[in-house]
């Protein structure tokens, strides 16, 4: 379409703790929503699930989740998943996530378009990197200890948030009720889903756990696996248990 | 979990399934967790009938793709399968009807069941012996046939002239109804405010969502005709057919605009009369003058249906008189045809099928009407004493006959 439009990737971080439709559904509304401002081209979705070191309950292994992930991811031609901040020792802040993959994508622009100085002009800006995010994450920024100082505001200004609601206006409320968001307010882009979906991967594992049936809640690959793999226990949710998230432990 | 004596139940789902999604596929999982759960059953089998084409829903696309695209989008399960009776019938039939036949196939499968065992039921039922093992138990516990749906069809239970009393004791009483409801859904105020349901209230099962989950078909159609993604909402399948044969644009969502659905609203309107055949001879039997019948032969006839609530107003307008009728489907009423016959007849109108049919009790025998819709026209049956006289009136304001094109 229009040459002007900046290159736009778009990263989920979470549990992904199983990966559910839902999560795909974000990415597509969000695509769907940036394309429609006429500025942006969205090229690629990062999937990016967290590292066992983050500490939440029944959190399964980094090693299902990413192939639960993965196998979900199969049959689309722009989402993948990535590996580089579940491959950390410890679990990783968001913003230090973004930097890398902002680092790796303006590496590869600038490989694919050779020395910066003869570049010609009819090429595309470089590409962007924003955070996905659904309607609570927001409401996080207020939870003291959980965001560092500084984070926050590099998140807003130097990438920028795409955060889809599910119905209510929560995300626009804290979008307001926050001083950092309202300055960056035109790199914050809230995006209003209108079918009402609450599949949650907590309500999935409840559901596994009890034996009763997901499917067409995820990908069939996906069942398929945690079937095979026997991912998703009475055991497997007490992983974690009482232990404090790694981010608020840190403070402590 | 099971029990050696389980009862075997067969879910059918009706519904327009345009397109079908991941919620109507959920209800079945969710019907059916929750009936095995009770230990009482064990469901062997799931049915999605999509509607024929004759119900001229607003938007409603060919059944071919709907059926096409319930085939795709039930392919990964091993028990959900799509059936096209339904849809392949010419007109419009009532969901009760479909139950039915559904039902008497079940119970020929059963009393038949070597013969239809490799016929119809294929893979499903051989997959069902392997792990049960128990045929033989059916026989004392017939197979149950449950009538699968959402809390808007209870709610829709309610609403006057749109079910037939019997149907709704077919429906609950008789086979039984799995009803999934969302959060804030009233189901069981439904059932208590009617008195049918609350009667068979034992045979409704109400199934509670756990994960809200909105996806409606309207929805998918909205998002497609404005060039929004629709993937993960239905199964990627079916959104590459979608893809592939074009299907839902805003040209598609204009399809039956004009035409009010069945079966009491398809009436509703102004209708012209376009032919008359044996007036004279249904006069003759009502024992009118024929200096009134020369005259009553020659004039064209409207009618306007409309209804008011509960009750139903026809009424027959010509140059020489008026004659109003108004009365509500399925109670007895007195009846004088002032100006035609002058009688006074006890009167009796109800649904036969798609069909309005009146039984006029007095002096003549065999008297009465039947009013339904065929090809988008209004036809009417007068018939006395062995006389009958039929008549064809068309939409006022509409050339067009209204029948569905059906675009390859």
């Amino acid at each position: 379409m229009a040459a002007c439009r900046i290159p736009l990737v778009l990263l989920a971080c979470g549990s992904f703790n199983p990966i559910t439709n839902q999560h795909m559904r974000l990415f597509e509304l969000a695509r769907d929503h940036m394309h429609d401002t006429g500025n942006y081209q969205v090229v690629k979705g990062i999937v990016s699930p967290v590292s066992d070191g983050y500490g939440k309950q029944g959190l399964v292994s980094a090693k299902h989740r990413n192939a639960m992930a993965r196998l979900a991811l199969q049959s689309s031609d722009w989402l993948t998943v990535d590996e580089w901040e579940s491959d950390q020792p410890d679990w990783t802040e968001t913003v230090i996530t973004m930097r890398h993959h902002h680092g790796c994508i303006l590496k590869q622009y600038q490989q694919s378009t050779g020395n910066s100085m003869k570049r010609p002009i009819s090429t595309s800006p470089p590409p962007q990197l924003k955070l996905l995010c659904g309607a609570d994450f927001l409401d996080g920024f207020r939870v003291p200890g959980l965001w560092r100082p500084g984070h926050v505001d590099e998140l807003a200004a130097a990438f920028g948030l795409v955060c889809v609601s599910r119905g209510g206006l929560r995300p626009e409320r804290a979008a307001h009720e926050s001083d950092t968001l309202w300055r960056h307010r035109h790199n914050v882009f809230l995006v209003r889903e209108w079918v009402r979906n609450d599949t949650s991967a907590t309500e999935l594992r409840r559901a596994l756990r009890r034996g009763l049936s997901v499917k067409y809640l995820l990908p069939d690959a996906v069942i398929d696996y945690i079937g095979r793999h026997g991912v998703y226990t009475d055991a497997s949710e007490r992983k974690n248990r009482g232990t404090p998230l790694r981010p608020l432990a840190e403070q402590g | 979990m099971e029990h050696q004596d389980a009862i075997h139940v067969v879910l059918i789902a009706c519904g327009s399934f345009n397109p079908i999604t991941n919620m109507h596929l959920r209800m079945f999982e969710l019907a059916r967790d929750h009936l095995e759960d009770t230990g009482k059953y064990r469901v062997v089998r799931g049915i999605i009938s999509p509607v024929g084409d004759g119900y001229k829903k607003k938007g409603l696309i060919e059944a071919c793709h709907r059926v096409e695209m319930a085939r795709l989008a039930s392919d990964t399960s091993d028990w959900i399968e799509v059936d096209t009776w339904e849809s392949s019938q010419p007109e419009w039939v009532e969901t009760a009807k479909v139950v039915r036949h559904h039902y008497e196939e079940l119970v020929a499968a059963e009393q038949n069941e070597d013969k239809v065992d490799t016929v119809m039921y294929g893979k499903k039922r051989r997959m069902e012996e392997e792990s049960c093992g128990c045929l033989s138990n059916r026989k004392a516990n017939p197979a149950r046939l449950f009538f699968l749906c959402g809390a808007d069809m209870l709610e829709s239970f309610g609403v006057p002239n749109l079910w037939k009393q019997e149907d709704i004791v077919e429906l609950a009483g008789h086979h039984g109804m799995v009803c999934i409801t969302r959060g804030g859904s009233d189901a069981e105020k439904f059932i208590h405010q009617s008195d049918t349901l609350w009667r068979h209230r034992h045979n409704i099962h109400l199934v509670h969502e756990w994960v809200t989950n909105d996806i409606s078909a309207t929805h998918v159609r909205r998002a497609l005709r404005r060039g929004r993604s629709i993937r993960y909402l239905l199964p990627d399948a079916v959104v590459s057919y979608i893809q592939e044969q074009r299907l839902y644009s805003a040209e598609s969502e204009q399809k039956n605009a004009d035409v009010v659905l069945a079966p009491l609203a398809r009436l509703c309107g102004t209708w012209e009369m376009v032919s008359n055949v044996n007036f004279e001879g249904y006069m003759v039997a009502l024992g009118i003058s024929s200096g009134l019948r020369k005259t009553a032969i020659k004039l064209k006839q409207k009618k306007v249906i409309e209804e008011r609530g509960e009750e139903c107003i026809i009424k027959t307008i010509s140059a020489l008189k008026n004659y109003t009728l108004s009365f509500t489907v399925g109670h007895q009423f007195d009846e004088v045809t002032k100006g035609l016959d002058n009688q006074c007849l006890k009167s009796l109108v109800t649904w036969e099928g798609e069909k309005l049919v009146c039984e006029q009790i007095g002096q003549k025998k065999n008297r009465g009407w039947a009013h339904w819709i065929e090809d988008g026209k209004l036809h009417l049956e007068l018939f006395c004493e062995g006389q009958v006289c039929k008549q064809v009136f068309r939409k006022k304001g509409s050339d067009k006959d209204g029948v569905c094109k059906s675009d390859p």
